[in-house]
């Protein structure tokens, strides 16, 4: 089981959704991350076929998105999932089983386990409760790919770890779960690789400590006077500076001589390095690809 | 075709098939009940003998309309049901996503409806005819105590004759009705399916179906004119004909014209409408078939532009231009009156306001750019250009010259 996508392009209007995107994935947990509008979103109805590329090819285990044979092995669960508006938990087992094969024991069982009414109107849950039982769906359809958009947007924390302990269940049996989201947090100890998109390009499509390769973290505390322009004098980009009372903490990316030469001239009180958390790498990182998009503005 | 889904949707439709049976049934009923059984149905319950003695005019049937009218509308916009999950964002993701040929969606909720308004226009239709046929039998015959007879003057001096239901002519009617429903459904899926949400579509259905009623009155002149307007060749041809529903006319005239024998200049009165007649036929067999064709075998919209307010498509635009291009020619042929200058304002403000509103409600937002507002304006220029060649033409022909020019100029 593989996605390929190969070059493809994507515009609406004179906006590029999806500039010359290149791609490959295969079966585990893989996060999409990236910025609001920076088109995931755009991706998943590419990669599920609602949407065709304008430029370039996606292939899913070798057929193009668009055929049958590719969506037969795509569930593709939106941000916004349909439901008609008498709809039950009951009723949209119904209505997707005419499409996908649904484990319906697994869908009844983990709608108990997440407390969920089966014959109670959707409409009438909150956004959260919404959002479980189009999981709990998505985790019985029987097929090798699972593109989940926003997936644990407004669920409380148990229950995104009960759900991640499933999609991890899944990735297992040798699915392919793509996630994306815009809260990196949620994705922490999920995802073993993260496709990180800015500006529809894509910016790093790696493991998560690749996504903090090459920059380091730094905490210092300077006896005179120290700010981020200092750091500039210094020919340090920095890619996060944050400024807690005395002390200075500062993203830079790796550069063992200014180090030195910073502290050697500066004498700080304190300045080492610290490490960065698998979010914040990722934070960083659409950070550090906006500074970069914008130096090549 | 995907039969689960078929299948979960007949369920999900169950309602919407009773309200339609219903509603239709409700309404043959009644006029199957109230209608008078001789004064409104000549052309089906005579016979060809019968007619040539009884010789009055055969205008169309109260029953008639009432059983075909409420079908047509629900032809007209059950589109709207049947395309809906193109209108908004969640449904075309969870649809165009799903493992099924392309376009198999459409068809299937289309087939589902198109059987569902049939069956229910079947159903009342049938219905309607046998309470009919029973009244005209035994209850509402004009003498009930005498044999039931209709007395008439004729060359072999007074003849009497019972009327009789001839069920075959229903059949005809009833064929052809389904026809025009058939073909009607078509129309409006084709419109439909140019919009991308409901109000667009509601919209589409509206001017298509102005469109499609408007396009032989340009095209056609009458013989028998007698307006003194530039429009004269137009005129009465428009006002007398601009019906609310194209093919209730063609229906009716199909069915004058089978029932009378083939003896066409009867059901269509002069030749004039006789061209007409044959020329809204052929358009709209022509079109009915081309739509229908389309519904079932055409090309599927993408799903990129579902639920998405986006500019609206050239097409769409080229929809709205139409419809005001024709309002342009049919409304200043009203206008047969000198002093009418007030009217003449008021329309055209009328057909730029309409041009305007049309296309606020297409690009969903009342504001328009500069580019956009350039239709609106062609509308007001176009339309007190053509009031006042119109209203020259009135005045030359009054041998008012000097005020024609000066008007033209």
């Amino acid at each position: 089981m593989k996605i390929e996508v190969n070059s493809i392009s994507k515009s609406f209007g004179s906006t590029k959704a999806i500039n010359e995107l290149s791609l490959s994935l295969d079966p585990g947990v893989i996060g999409l991350v990236g910025e609001n509008g920076a088109g995931k979103s755009t991706l998943f109805r590419l990669l599920s076929g609602v949407m065709h590329p304008d430029k370039g090819v996606i292939l899913i285990d070798g057929f193009e998105a668009s055929t049958m044979q590719a969506k037969e092995k795509i569930f593709y669960l939106p941000d916004d999932p349909y439901a008609e508006k008498d709809a039950t938990p009951a009723s949209i087992y119904n209505l997707y089983s005419c499409f996908y094969k649904i484990d319906k024991e697994g869908y009844l069982s983990l709608l108990n386990e997440l407390n969920l009414p089966l014959n109670k109107k959707i409409a009438t849950f909150s956004k959260g409760m919404k959002r479980q039982t189009f999981i709990a769906l998505s985790l019985n359809v029987d097929t090798e790919i699972m593109l989940l958009d926003e997936a644990f947007d407004g669920l409380d924390p148990l229950v995104v770890s009960i759900i991640k302990e499933k999609l991890l269940l899944k990735a297992e049996e040798g699915k392919l779960i793509f996630i994306a989201s815009h809260n990196i947090s949620t994705l922490d100890r999920l995802c073993e690789r993260f496709v990180l998109l800015y500006k529809g390009s894509l910016a790093v499509n790696g493991q998560e400590q690749d996504m903090a390769s090459s920059m380091v973290k730094y905490q210092a505390a300077f006896k005179g006077e120290f700010s981020e322009g200092k750091l500039h004098a210094y020919g340090f980009e920095a890619i996060s500076y944050r400024r807690l009372g005395s002390i200075h903490n500062f993203v830079i990316k790796e550069d063992e001589a200014r180090i030195e030469a910073l502290r050697r001239e500066e004498d700080p009180i304190l300045l080492e390095q610290v490490p960065i958390a698998p979010d914040e790498a990722i934070a960083l990182r659409m950070a550090l690809a906006r500074k970069e998009s914008k130096e090549g503005e | 075709m995907n039969k689960a889904y078929l299948k979960y949707q007949l369920k999900r439709w169950l309602p919407l098939f009773i309200v339609m049976a219903l509603v239709t049934f409700s309404i043959s009923m009644l006029a199957a009940t109230l209608t008078s059984a001789y004064s409104s149905y000549h052309w089906l319950i005579l016979d060809n003998q019968q007619l040539v003695r009884y010789g009055r005019g055969y205008d169309a049937s109260q029953i008639y309309w009432a059983m075909f009218i409420p079908s047509l509308l629900f032809a007209l916009f059950l589109p709207l049901v049947g395309d809906s999950y193109r209108f908004y964002k969640s449904a075309a993701d969870a649809f165009y996503s799903a493992p099924m040929k392309e376009g198999d969606i459409r068809k299937s909720r289309h087939l589902l409806l198109l059987c569902m308004l049939l069956i229910a226009f079947t159903f009342s239709f049938w219905m309607a005819v046998l309470v009919y046929g029973l009244r005209v039998s035994y209850v509402t015959l004009p003498d009930s105590t005498n044999p039931p007879s209709i007395p008439v003057e004729g060359a072999e001096g007074t003849v009497f004759f019972r009327p009789e239901v001839h069920y075959w002519g229903f059949l005809v009617m009833y064929a052809f009705c389904l026809l025009a429903l058939l073909f009607q459904y078509g129309y409006s899926c084709f419109w439909s399916k140019l919009a991308n949400d409901t109000g667009n579509a509601i919209m589409m259905i509206v001017l298509g179906t102005f469109l499609l009623m408007c396009i032989p009155f340009v095209f056609v002149e009458i013989p028998q004119a007698h307006s003194i307007s530039f429009y004269r060749y137009l005129n009465p041809f428009i006002l007398g004909n601009l019906s609310p529903i194209f093919e209730v006319f063609i229906i009716h005239r199909l069915c004058s014209c089978l029932i009378n024998y083939g003896k066409f200049a009867v059901g269509f009165g002069d030749s004039g409408n006789t061209i007409y007649g044959c020329f809204t036929i052929s358009l709209f067999l022509v079109l009915g078939i081309l739509s229908v064709l389309d519904l079932f075998l055409g090309r599927e919209r993408k799903g990129e532009d579902a639920g998405s307010i986006t500019s609206p498509t050239r097409l769409s635009k080229g929809v709205v231009v139409g419809v005001f291009t024709i309002a342009n020619f049919i409304y200043p042929a009203q206008l047969k009156e000198p002093g009418s200058y007030f009217t003449i304002i008021v329309l055209a403000i009328v057909l730029t306001a309409g041009c305007y509103i049309f296309l606020a409600i297409l690009n969903r937002r009342l504001k328009l750019s500069k580019k956009e507002l350039l239709l609106p304006g062609i509308v007001i220029i176009g339309s007190l250009l053509a009031f006042t060649f119109n209203l020259a033409c009135i005045l030359i022909s009054r041998s008012n010259s000097a005020t024609a020019i000066a008007l033209l100029l």
